[in-house]
């Protein structure tokens, strides 16, 4: 019972009241009324969202494209987690490459261990997929058949009226006589006759023909989910292959072994030279050598971005771009409610610049930064990126500084309105307040009007923020930068088997995070609005 | 027992023919003109006047708020020109900070008035400006979680706190009911007698004006409006509510008072309807929409 209010009141300041009546439910409070708020705020999203399924599960295999079948939630759901086995896989590999001693030989060991298990899993697979063909191929002939047979007498039968239209046409014209004007029109009109009713013929026969591919794609589930465990096992098996090579062969260890071997004779081979001309070229074989062993020796697993490090990179954008667009809002809106002479000078501004695209200003952006970066590998803002500990694995890049930029000036209005608003409409008597302490502006400033502004310049900046993960997709798009807007841009373009399917992942994706950005705004925008006491 | 002292005493706060208008140059109405007011140490007066008379503007002319476009206001002999914490005004919609607790709102113009105090000494220097008006339970609350009675309260902690020399009370209890203002004018009697400070206190209730002040002015309508004649209270002090009322008294002074209010109400409305010019042979234009729409039960037709 003592934890019902703080929970109840961490439930109202988090914005997700659907909970309260499962709260006040399992504390016994009026169980009818909360039973009928459960119904309504739990139990009916639920429903809506199970017939949203439903109807996408139905429609969607009605339309075909060039990427094949518009992917069901199924589909979609198993992409998901293809998308999340590749990102396990790559890390594996990643710190596969770096083990040693022991523990390089047990993982690779156990991966071995796993391949020897594929054999027999791969046969039972095989096995099963011919079971499979051979039990529904009576059902695959039975839809198939018809058309069939009805497409090839169609065809056959339109063939050998071609040819006895033509047959009739050589020996009719043997009877012709040229000089004949009369003749000679009839001749004319009779092979047009015959080339159109050709072309009639052809007509039906590729509607048929249309029809026979039609069933052959016959949904057969049987086969096909057995195809698609060999298809997994398969890829496993890919990896496995790969993962042993990195661990055996392929380790760093075993580089680092062999550089030094060659780093010892290239030595030995230098102390045992004799003067004159072989020295300089033994001595610059060493010095090749060691070179070499430091780069492998700091060598790492050149591993692809997966989605969940895109995803991540992609936050650390929007963040940035955020935290400059509110840089730039708070100050000026402040300013704005100040003054109404800046807020004349500044409203052409938010007026003209605000409706501007994203992916107008990006290709601009994208110059401009070029400009301050000739050379990129050695820009020092780019080099102090590279120093943060956290941030250096995510290759903070021109591109991703320009979206970053892009994202700032795309969603700062919202916060400088908003901020100005704040400010402008600080309540009289508060001035009066602060008139009569004869508060000077600093504090003025920090102790009433920033309070007073603080709700409204944080519905800003959640608006702001909405707005900047919006745009951030369609500027990784455009730039190629690495995050979730490259992802969707590469399964575009490379059109893999499930790629179609994983373009409808991201979107699940995209709208997950912005989600979860939106509600931890709406927390911080109760607990800088007064009427709420914050929840402890 | 506080003996009445008026009016042998030197004025400390005084109103000298002060006017003042808004508006255009051109068409500049005075809300106020040629107001005066002369107010000895120490004493409690009270102005009274009908809601849009001006009291307000009244009070923010000696609070500084706003300056007289003719004529001048004196403390002490000196000119005010702009606010000082040394006028402590009580505003009528408390102005309290929403996002600072009760001991916050205190603090902080305690910090600024006091600004050579360590932070021990503001701390108890809250505290008792917190206890003095009973609130120290509510100490870490915020504005929104009290009652009306409670926010003045704070309200007046807050002005007592900087220790003016005079208080403006802007109607400070208008806006609560009957009992809690019963409580908070003892409250506040209590402190004045205490305390010793020369108080304006605003208000439109009668009752209000004779349980507490030394003197009533009246503030006649606007807009011109300017001070009337002062009702000097003898009644002696402390005065009990309970027993105050059945005194000869008192009951003149309430009878006087009214009747002289709904005089200037009166006068007001003559005044008013002076304004109304005859306009002959003119008859306004039938604004009333055509018949068909009146059918459908047009408001302005009935």
């Amino acid at each position: 019972m003592n934890i019902k209010y703080p929970l109840l009141k961490a439930i109202d300041v988090s914005g997700l009241t659907f909970l309260s009546p499962v709260v006040r439910l399992i504390s016994g409070e009026e169980p009818a009324k909360q039973l009928r708020d459960i119904g309504r705020f739990i139990v009916v999203p639920i429903i809506a969202f199970l017939v949203f399924l439903w109807l996408w599960a139905v429609i969607a295999p009605k339309h075909r494209t060039k990427a094949g079948e518009v992917p069901t939630p199924s589909v979609v759901w198993d992409a998901s987690g293809g998308v999340w086995q590749f990102h396990k896989r790559e890390t594996l590999k990643e710190s596969g490459y770096q083990l040693t001693g022991e523990a390089r030989v047990a993982a690779l060991e156990e991966a071995k261990t796993r391949l020897g298990e594929l054999d027999a899993l791969e046969v039972k697979a095989k096995a099963q997929l011919e079971t499979a063909e051979a039990a529904s191929k009576e059902t695959f002939e039975r839809a198939v058949g018809p058309a069939k047979s009805a497409y090839e007498t169609a065809n056959n039968a339109a063939r050998d009226s071609r040819r006895a239209r033509i047959e009739s046409l050589k020996t009719m014209a043997a009877a012709v006589n040229p000089q004949d004007e009369q003749a000679r029109a009839d001749y004319l009109t009779a092979v047009k006759q015959a080339d159109q009713e050709t072309a009639a013929d052809k007509l039906k026969v590729d509607a048929l023909k249309v029809a026979y591919t039609e069933a052959q794609n016959i949904a057969l589930p049987k086969v096909k989910n057995a195809r698609s465990a060999l298809t997994k096992l398969a890829e496993e098996r890919q990896f496995l292959t790969k993962y042993i090579d990195m661990l055996s062969d392929n380790s760093r260890e075993k580089k680092v072994s062999d550089s030094k071997e060659k780093l010892a004779e290239a030595s030995a081979a230098y102390a045992a030279a004799k003067p004159g001309g072989d020295l300089y070229k033994l001595a610059g074989n060493v010095l090749k050598r060691q070179e070499l062993l430091t780069t492998i020796e700091n060598s790492q697993y050149a591993k692809p971005w997966t989605l969940p490090k895109q995803i991540v990179r992609s936050l650390l954008c929007v963040f940035t771009g955020f935290m400059l667009a509110s840089l730039i809002a708070i100050p000026l809106g402040i300013l704005c409610g100040l003054s109404p002479t800046f807020m004349a000078a500044v409203t052409p501004f938010i007026a003209l610049f605000k409706p501007v695209s994203p992916l107008v200003w990006l290709p601009i952006i994208m110059i401009i930064v070029g400009g301050f970066m000739p050379d990129p590998e050695n820009h020092w803002l780019l080099n102090a990126f590279e120093k943060i500990p956290l941030i250096k694995n995510f290759k903070i890049d021109p591109m991703f500084l320009s979206s970053a930029i892009t994202v700032a000036l795309c969603s700062l209005w919202a916060t400088l309105v908003n901020t100005a608003l704040g400010v402008g409409s600080i309540d009289k008597d508060h001035m009066n307040v602060a008139r009569v302490l004869r508060l000077n502006f600093g504090a003025r400033l920090f102790k009433i009007i920033i309070p007073t502004a603080l709700p409204l310049i944080f519905a800003g900046l959640r608006i702001s923020l909405g707005v900047g993960w919006m745009v951030l997709v369609a500027a990784e798009i455009l730039s190629t930068s690495e995050g979730i807007g490259k992802f969707v841009n590469d399964m575009y373009t490379n059109g893999s088997s499930q790629s179609f399917a994983q373009m409808f992942v991201v979107v699940f994706i995209v709208g997950i995070i912005g989600m979860l950005l939106d509600r931890i705004m709406v927390l911080f925008q109760r607990l800088v609005s007064f009427d709420t006491a914050p929840a402890l | 027992m506080k003996t009445v002292s008026f009016p042998k005493r030197m004025a400390f706060l005084e109103l000298d023919n002060a006017s003042i208008g808004f508006g255009p140059e051109s068409s500049r109405v005075d809300v106020l003109k040629n107001v005066k007011l002369s107010v000895a140490e120490n004493e409690f007066v009270a102005i009274i006047g009908f809601s849009g008379a001006g009291k307000s503007t009244l009070v923010s002319l000696l609070a500084g708020l706003e300056l007289p476009t003719s004529g001048e206001i004196r403390m002490a002999g000196k000119r005010i020109t702009r606010p000082d914490p040394s006028r402590g005004v009580m505003f009528q919609s408390y102005s309290l900070l929403p996002w600072l607790t009760v001991a916050g709102n205190v603090e902080l113009a305690v910090k600024q008035v006091f600004p050579e105090k360590s932070k021990a000494e503001i701390k108890e220097h809250v505290d008792r400006y917190i206890g003095m008006v009973h609130l120290t339970p509510a100490r870490d609350k915020r504005p929104h979680e009290l009652s009306g009675g409670m926010r003045q309260r704070v309200s007046l902690a807050r002005t007592l706190s900087m220790q003016p020399e005079v208080l403006l009370l802007d109607e400070p209890l208008s806006a609560l009911d009957a009992l809690t203002r019963a409580v908070l004018q003892d409250e506040i009697l209590e402190i004045w007698g205490r305390e010793k400070k020369t108080v304006v206190l605003i208000t439109n209730d009668v009752d209000e004006a004779i349980l507490m002040a030394d003197r009533i002015i009246p503030l006649t309508m606007g807009p011109e409006a300017t001070l009337a004649e002062a009702f000097p209270v003898t009644l002696a002090r402390p005065r009990d509510r309970r027993t105050l009322t059945d005194q000869p008294e008192y009951q003149r002074l309430k009878a006087d008072i009214t009747s002289y209010l709904v005089g200037l109400n009166k006068d007001a409305v003559r005044r008013r309807a002076s304004n109304i010019i005859p306009m002959p042979g003119v008859s306004p234009k039938d604004f009333r929409p055509p018949s068909r729409i009146r059918g459908l039960r047009w408001k302005s037709t009935g």
